[in-house]
């Protein structure tokens, strides 16, 4: 195993729990493996492995990219899952997606909320109230 | 908080993170035409959005970065760079935003936002 592959399985399993990055490669079949690979050794053992953010600060901006691509539910799902685990709260991971609506539209940011606040639900986070009209 | 009062504490917080420069050009340069259009967004993306709680300004920042990268929104990156070294973010932070954009949004989108950030930070050397 490459250096870069061990580390990237060490960082994506802080996240995602033991023997998460083998089960990633193992959801893909023969040749296309490869792919999920890369994404252990690239985005992990590379770009998530850099000091210079934190864990929860990359997860954010994750979730970024992906509400700005839009069409990413699965990805969503396992990027808020791994922003819990990085110690973000729900609200900064549900305001992480409200402060993108001004950049991608409502559209993008509205699909991508319920997303992702459905899957804080089914992992246990409580949603705090709506801040409303006059919150300031 | 009605409309009125929406927009000034609005347009304090855009001066606040794009500087009184900017602002002032984007004033100036408001007519007839576009006036509705820079009151809706001093409203809706200031004085809503940018001043909710929950996030600090330098977390914004970074958001900010990410999506307008993955985007290609050059002109607007050029901006929020600026920006997010007035809130408070290092060199070093925004190199790992764009970093991490390459290995989500493509190769691209990062390749496009580090010109337009190698080029604004240059110029704010001077």
């Amino acid at each position: 195993m490459t250096d870069r592959l061990a580390k990237g399985k060490r960082r994506f399993e802080e996240l995602y729990g033991e023997g998460k990055a083998d089960g990633l490669i193992a959801m893909q079949t023969g040749l296309a493996q490869d792919l999920a690979r890369y994404g252990i050794e690239f985005n992990f053992g590379d770009v998530y492995s850099r000091p210079g953010l934190t864990l929860a600060q990359r997860e954010m901006i994750t979730l970024g990219v992906l509400v700005a691509m839009g069409g990413l539910e699965p990805q969503l799902r396992g990027h808020t899952r791994g922003a819990l685990r990085a110690g973000m709260t729900p609200t900064e991971i549900i305001e992480t997606v409200i402060h993108t609506v001004q950049y991608v539209g409502f559209p993008r940011a509205l699909n991508a909320i319920r997303v992702v606040t459905d899957t804080l639900v089914e992992n246990g986070a409580e949603i705090p109230e709506p801040l409303g009209p006059d919150a300031d | 908080m009605d409309d009125r009062e929406r927009h000034a504490a609005g347009m304090v917080v855009r001066r606040e993170v794009l500087g009184d420069a900017h602002v002032d050009r984007a004033v100036a340069g408001t007519d007839e035409f576009t006036a509705d259009f820079q009151d809706l967004i001093t409203r809706y993306a200031w004085g809503e959005i940018w001043t909710r709680p929950g996030l600090d300004r330098r977390t914004r920042s970074c958001i900010t970065l990410a999506v307008l990268a993955t985007l290609h929104h050059d002109e607007e990156l050029a901006m929020h760079v600026r920006a997010a070294l007035r809130n408070g973010l290092t060199r070093e932070e925004v190199q790992e935003v764009l970093l991490q954009v390459s290995v989500y949004a493509g190769v691209p989108a990062a390749n496009r936002a580090f010109k337009v950030a190698q080029e604004t930070l240059r110029q704010e050397d001077g």
